[in-house]
């Protein structure tokens, strides 16, 4: 916890750190979305006839499909034709063998982020494959990874080289068709990440994938796939920071994890992307279809998430528990501060017996934010013994904030046990003068307040994530109180 | 479907008392077929009505006629009525007031009881000012078809600071022959610092399909107090809509006791609305639904002004093939602030056919507010089973005695001990076992 007070004001009017834009040439498609587009992206990556029919599939399925309307969010509507589908760093041609064949442009972008790829990822034992844009232009700890037979690469070198794992998986937990945004990315996604941890094998370092939109006007489509074979353990990382803009960015990522038998999965993403100015202008909206499915018996998917930043977040990480005894886990905190809207939550499905679940969501209103938690825990005829718990509660700031809580629970087997807890309140005043007695600023009292508040997720994130989670709540909510 | 059965039932607006001679009703009865037109009756596409398929009651073609033959009132009526509680007593039949059967005798200064067909004829400026004031035929199909066709039910006015301790019992049974429709309005306007209690009571004949649509308008002045119970026990084929209006002005309380038995199909929606500082609200409600019962609570409690205080208790029983829905709602407007709401819905599913879908809802858009929710689906205890096992007690016994437990939460905050008496005996019978459970009650 910090101590030292800091100017309220100066603090407010600060600016968004991460905004600026890195002058790197890209290969960018015009705006626009048609069958050619399509076809275009599929050659550039130089895929196989398979992928790209499957890719029109999903086109010709989302022209057939209308734009959800349903979450607690207002915006602008997104004109799909007037984004670019496609676009590349060119420097990409030759292909970097090491760090220092890495445009050094881009080094400097991570640096400015504080993501040195150079030391940092040693010390903290991180293999990173930064992706730059769409496409990934360092992989790095590949030969450790490679002698555990852990595959951990790009997607589109997972086409190429694993073309068979990717037909078998790619689309089987999140269907082509599956909802609007999701036929959209997996129409035009360009890359994103695949990892394959094969039977057995714990993964020997944290996996991690640090994600920037730059180019101006384009659409982040990303697509990632995890499938932990039987028995193996993976725990994968997940990190955003965007430049500054004024025009509103669409980003519609897909994740889909697959757990077979006693194999688990734990993903925690920390999202910050830029969230727009103090008046609502700009910021990213954060479509994301993201789906876990527990396959196997006593397979374990965990999903964390923190979530600061992005004009609008529409998001609900659900787990899909067919194994029997296979266990599925949420754990979120999602900020909303100035004209932020948040629309996140989980779905549980309990399919197979002995399935447990829990979710705490932890959501934080301040200024004019909107957030909402939207979750459904529906246990099946099949699932018995089936066991949820629910715990969802909200902190609000300032009188011009709000938060919802819309919990789905159907239950269909007289066997299982669902609990669903929610509450709402600000900070009090008497915790506040409390602190303030103990000779705490009220700033720090507010941080310390928000810190206990958010503890029980933050200390599910590994822990390098745990301390940036930390700080860049502290950030996001400057000001927002006193 | 839902264009044919809105001309089915607008085909029977004819002959409504004060038709084309009160013009304020006309003008509320056209805004309300006009809103019925335009919306239609409730799609499972609607979130609101996800859960519920209204189908079968547009399918039916009721009839608002009355039928001829209703000879089996009596019998109906005599075990509809609370024995033994000194009550105020008005007898709908099928939706019409029936005054052979209705008491309203010795009235005290300040109170005045009357059927709306009555009140309606006398045409007073009262009725004008509070029926329909906030038009609720917006909120849907039902509540629309209801206002455009009032025609009957029960008004309740009490004056400034008469503090009428009578309870007055409304009885609507439906009987007679099949397809026979009821659509039931009652408004019950309470005076600053006024206090009465009201108990709705709905029975009907078994194996008879038929249709209640009611609507009940409450009014709450200044520090005015409200008890307000509804005992439904439809008959096994009847087809329950019940909509319940509340607005409450400044420092009034208002108590609501649901109760839900009978039917086939039950849907039952209450909008509370604490529109004055210092107004509050309690709710309680049990739903208890056997073989292919199907029955659905939307509550929604409205925070408009600060300092308001809802507490909600709903507690469910499911069992056989039933399927049982909740959605609680708590919206806390702006400024609301000094805002205090709960609420807790808890199930419990007896039979591995029964299903249960609830979802409790926040919708704050104040700050300085204390708000909570709590929901549970669940079976019985292992525990205190097995507590009652190692006191000898029977397998059946014991989860009967622990489900009617559950449910005697509820019932147990009634104020009536003759009501309490009552529904205890109905939760019994529902239950195996019920001889041997009744001597442990006991």
């Amino acid at each position: 916890m910090s101590t030292q007070s800091k100017d309220v004001e100066n603090l407010v009017g600060q600016e968004y750190k991460h905004g600026f834009v890195t002058d790197i040439d890209t290969d960018t498609v015009p705006p626009g979305l048609n069958e050619d587009v399509i076809r275009l992206i599929s050659k550039k990556k130089e895929e196989p006839e398979w992928l790209l029919e499957w890719r029109l599939k999903a086109y010709r399925h989302w022209l057939k499909m209308e734009e959800p309307e349903w979450a607690h969010v207002n915006y602008e509507p997104i004109d799909f034709q007037a984004i670019s589908y496609y676009s590349a760093p060119k420097s990409k041609d030759h292909g970097p063998k090491s760090l220092d064949e890495v445009d050094p442009k881009l080094i400097e972008t991570y640096e400015k982020l504080g993501i040195p790829l150079h030391e940092q990822k040693m010390l903290a034992g991180v293999a990173v494959d930064a992706v730059f844009d769409s496409v990934s232009v360092a992989t790095t700890f590949k030969k450790k990874l490679y002698e555990a037979g852990v595959i951990f690469c790009s997607f589109s070198e997972a086409v190429r080289d694993h073309p068979e794992l990717i037909k078998q998986y790619l689309g089987s937990v999140v269907p082509a068709a599956d909802n609007y945004y999701a036929a959209l990315n997996s129409a035009v996604f360009t890359d994103g990440s695949f990892c394959y941890i094969p039977k057995g094998t714990r993964c020997p370092m944290e996996l991690s994938t640090y994600f920037r939109i730059n180019a101006a006007n384009t659409g982040q489509f990303e697509r990632t796939l995890i499938v932990a074979d039987e028995g193996s353990h993976v725990s994968y990382l997940e990190g955003c920071t965007a430049p500054m803009r004024d025009e509103n960015q669409l980003h519609a990522a897909v994740v889909e994890l697959v757990a077979l038998d006693d194999a688990s999965i734990k993903y925690s993403t920390v999202q910050n992307w830029y969230p727009g100015d103090e008046n609502g202008v700009g910021g990213i909206y954060n479509f994301v279809t993201k789906r876990g499915d527990c396959r196997g018996v006593n397979s374990k998917i965990s999903w964390t998430q923190v979530e600061t930043g992005s004009a609008i977040t529409w998001k609900y990480p659900s787990c899909l528990l067919k194994g029997d005894n296979s266990v599925g886990e949420f754990y979120s905190v999602a900020v909303a501060n100035n004209y932020q809207q948040a629309d996140t939550g989980t779905k549980m499905i309990h399919i197979g017996k002995n399935t447990r679940s829990t979710i705490i969501s932890k959501g934080i209103s301040a200024g004019h934010g909107s957030n909402s938690y939207r979750g459904l825990v529906r246990i099946g005829k099949s699932a018995d013994n089936a066991r949820n718990y629910t715990q969802c509660d909200s902190l609000l700031m300032g009188d011009k904030c709000a938060a919802h809580t819309f919990p789905y629970m159907e239950s269909r087997n007289t066997t299982a046990v669902i609990e669903h807890e929610a509450t709402t309140s600000k900070i009090s005043d008497d915790q506040l003068f409390y602190c303030q007695q103990r000779g705490i600023s009220e700033e720090d009292a507010v941080n310390m307040i928000v810190n206990g508040f958010c503890k029980q997720v933050f200390k599910e994130l590994p822990m390098e994530f745990a301390v940036e989670a930390q700080k860049l709540m502290n950030i996001t909510l400057e000001g927002a109180v006193g | 479907m839902s264009n044919e059965a809105v001309e089915h039932f607008l085909s029977q607006a004819t002959d409504l008392p004060g038709m084309n001679d009160v013009a304020w009703l006309d003008e509320h009865r056209k805004a309300a077929t006009h809103s019925l037109s335009t919306m239609g009756f409730p799609t499972r596409r609607v979130e609101e009505w996800k859960y519920t398929d209204v189908s079968a009651i547009l399918n039916k073609k009721f009839s608002l006629s009355i039928p001829e033959q209703q000879e089996d009132v009596e019998t109906i009526l005599s075990s509809a009525k609370i024995s033994d509680l000194d009550c105020h007593q008005l007898v709908f039949v099928n939706g019409h007031f029936s005054e052979t059967h209705s008491c309203t005798d010795e009235l005290p200064d300040g109170v005045n009881i009357v059927n709306l067909k009555e009140a309606i004829s006398k045409s007073d400026n009262d009725l004008e000012e509070y029926l329909n004031k906030h038009h609720h035929h917006e909120k849907n199909g039902f509540v629309a078809l209801n206002t455009s066709l009032i025609a009957d039910g029960a008004v309740i006015w009490i004056d400034k600071n008469v503090e009428f301790t009578k309870p007055v019992n409304l009885i609507f049974v439906s009987t007679g022959s099949n397809n026979t429709a009821s659509n039931i309005r009652n408004l019950i306007v309470a005076g600053i610092n006024s206090r009465v209690d009201v108990i709705e009571t709905y029975a009907g004949v078994d194996n008879l399909d038929y249709f209640t649509n009611t609507v009940t308008e409450i009014h709450l002045e200044d520090g005015a107090k409200v008890n307000h119970y509804k005992i439904q026990e439809e008959g096994d084929s009847g087809y329950h809509v019940g909509n319940l209006f509340v607005s409450q002005q400044k420092n009034s309380s208002f108590n609501s006791y649901q109760v839900s038995i009978g039917g086939k199909l039950v849907r039952c929606d209450l909008d509370i609305n604490l529109s004055g500082t210092n107004a509050e609200s309690t709710l309680y409600g049990l739903y208890m639904a056997q073989d292919t019962q199907h029955v659905d609570f939307h509550t929604t409690v409205n925070h408009i002004s600060p300092n308001t205080r809802s507490n909600e208790t709903y507690r469910g029983v499911l069992g056989d093939k039933s399927r049982g829905v909740f959605n609680g709602k708590i919206v806390v407007h702006k400024d609301a602030q000094k805002t205090e709401a709960h609420l807790s819905n808890a199930n419990l599913l007896l039979s591995s056919n029964a299903e249960v879908d609830t979802k409790p809802e926040l919708e704050i858009y104040a700050d300085d507010v204390k708000c909570s929710h709590g929901a549970t689906i669940g079976r019985l205890d292992d525990n205190m089973l097995f507590y009652l096992r190692t006191r000898a007690i029977e397998k059946d016994v014991a989860r009967s005695l622990l489900t009617f437990a559950f449910a005697e939460d509820v019932i147990e905050k009634i104020n009536y001990p003759q009501i309490c008496k009552r529904l205890q005996k109905k939760v019994m019978g529902k239950l195996p076992d019920s001889n041997v459970i009744e001597d442990f009650v006991q």
